[in-house]
């Protein structure tokens, strides 16, 4: 069984507006999967199925076994996924960085103590230890995105799940969401899912998955998806520009193999 | 020439030792298309304020049309009729009850007819790619993301400004959302002779875009000039943390390996054609 197993989910907004038309998909344990897609693709309706926001129409969604439909699963679920958003200035309700990755440990009624050290230890696994005291709004945007990542991960989830953390940033903010998702993936095993609009975040990814009108079009690894440049194009989507040179550079005779991803593969073909 | 700034420096109040602008001298022509990029906290939001009189530097003189702004007295609403600013997230600024109401709420000020304000409108979002009779009475609150941009973006271009200065105006749309803006300026800038600053941080939109590139790095401007030519600067911009346009840093990468290859291209078909010569040129050797 995989951890989370999404089979033939279907969701509306209105009788004529389907987000999702039948959506089946399995998540491994400990898999990193980016999840591309234009805007109105389903992609954050998928997310919100994810942590319960939303329960499908139809299909179901299963999160460790456990049926995200059944009312009495809602908050075993929520515990084993968090979830990340974009705006960092709507998820920081404290007025200093510990209260506020200690809210929701506290809402479960955990032992002081036991917070202490989550809150300590989800710092240090974001790479924000030291900053317990200082107020949250005098952050970097980059910094405001990890203490959201902390206060999730102190809820010990097993996956995290990020509804495009990373476009409000700039380009400094954004590689440190990046570098602190895959370090918690490669060091602490948690399963990550990862929207995104910026193509280049899915380079590192195990596996991406395009959706294009609430319908799953592409699944495979980076390199792989990414050699269909024509493809995601018809999707409204882009290739990393290193992957769209290579294209163009085999297209015109050139021997390169498809799905390079970046600056160093291409540079070795090269050269 | 259409804008000029004079030893302008400004100190924010509440963080008296920290300086935002240092000293900076520029002209903007007419019809030019810039794009200014730095660091969050380089100086590039505040330098963009100073131009439409949002913020009064503490030091320099700033002119508009050789009209000094920055006397005592002037009056700052003929200036952001010239000078039209779209700020970051605009979409936030929306208030209005529909999108007409929202797009006209510029023109409406400007004490224009009925009929002006509803071309106004129209043109607008003919510019936005919005449709007129669609969208005009819908609630700007019921829009998408992409679609409540289109409309802020709009309620300035109403105000038919001669400059035009956007602070990263594509930041969260999906790529065709992305291109979609993209073309839109350029279209601004060449059909109707609108002055373009675009504050960017991919430097593949301002390559791509800009006839001049102007770099903030700590509230000083440390380069102006063409692309091409600030993208030379390897060094200092991947010092600054800003970097250079993937496919030129490809370009670079191999000629650290000792070939001979230019460096000073930035768009994907440049970069494909000194690629492919450079192929062939080894394959003789």
């Amino acid at each position: 069984m995989s951890f989370i197993e999404i089979r033939n989910v279907e969701y509306k907004y209105a009788e004529d507006m389907a987000a999702l038309k039948g959506i089946t998909l399995n998540i491994q344990e400990g898999e990193f999967t980016v999840i591309i897609g234009s805007n109105g693709s389903g992609k954050s309706t998928l997310a919100k199925l994810l942590n319960v926001l939303l329960v499908p129409d139809s299909g179901s969604i299963l999160v460790d076994g456990m049926d995200s439909k059944d009312q009495n699963n809602v908050w075993e679920i929520r515990q084993r996924v968090g979830m990340v958003f974009q705006n960092p200035d709507n998820q920081l309700v404290a007025t200093t960085v510990e209260e506020d990755v200690a809210f929701g440990p506290e809402n479960l009624g955990i032992d002081p103590k036991e917070i202490r050290k989550r809150v300590d230890d989800s710092l240090r696994q974001v790479g924000m230890d030291g900053y317990q005291k200082h107020a949250p709004h005098n952050l970097s945007g980059g910094q405001k995105q990890r203490i959201a990542i902390a206060g999730v991960i102190a809820m010990l989830p097993k996956c995290i799940v990020l509804d495009e953390p990373t476009a409000m940033l700039d380009p400094q903010g954004r590689r440190e969401v990046i570098e602190t998702i895959t370090r918690l993936n490669h060091n602490e095993g948690k399963t990550i899912i990862h929207i995104t609009h910026y193509m280049e975040e899915a380079i590192g990814a195990d596996r991406v998955i395009v959706l294009d009108n609430g319908e799953v079009k592409m699944m495979g690894t980076p390199a792989e998806v990414f050699q269909e440049v024509d493809k995601l194009k018809s999707f409204q989507l882009d290739v990393p520009p290193i992957t769209e040179l290579a294209y163009e550079l085999s297209r015109s005779g050139l021997i390169i193999p498809g799905g390079i991803l970046t600056v160093e593969e291409l540079v070795e073909k090269l050269c | 020439m259409l804008i000029k700034l004079e030893n302008v420096s400004h100190l924010y109040e509440d963080q008296s030792t920290v300086a935002a602008l240092k000293d900076i001298n520029l002209t903007v022509n007419q019809n030019e298309f810039i794009g200014l990029v730095g660091h969050t906290g380089s100086g590039k939001s505040t330098l963009i304020q100073t131009l439409n009189g949002l913020i009064r530097p503490t030091r320099g003189k700033i002119f508009i049309e050789n009209e000094e702004i920055t006397s005592k007295g002037f009056d700052l609403k003929t200036i952001r009729r010239k000078i039209g600013l779209v700020f970051q997230y605009p979409e936030h600024q929306l208030f209005e009850e529909t999108v007409e109401k929202d797009i006209a709420f510029g023109p409406r000020n400007l004490g224009l007819s009925a009929n002006q304000i509803i071309d106004r409108v129209h043109w607008a979002m003919d510019m936005v790619q919005m449709d007129y009779d669609e969208f005009r009475q819908r609630s700007p609150f019921q829009l998408s993301g992409g679609q409540k941009r289109k409309v802020a973006i709009a309620g300035v271009l109403a105000m038919r400004p001669q400059v035009l200065i956007l602070d990263e105006p594509s930041a969260g749309l999906d790529p065709m959302g992305r291109n979609q803006l993209l073309q839109l300026l350029i279209r601004l800038n060449k059909e109707y002779q609108m002055t373009i600053i675009l504050v960017s941080h991919r430097m593949e939109e301002v390559a791509e875009l800009a006839d001049r590139l102007l770099v903030m790095n700590e509230g000083y401007l440390v380069l102006d000039d063409s692309p091409r030519e600030v993208f030379q600067n390897v060094n200092l911009l991947e010092e600054i943390g800003l970097g250079i346009p993937q496919v030129t840093r490809l370009l670079w990468e191999i000629k650290k390996r000792g070939y001979n290859i230019r460096t000073d291209l930035l768009t994907l078909k440049e970069v494909k054609e000194e690629i492919i010569s450079f192929t062939r040129g080894r394959e003789l050797c």
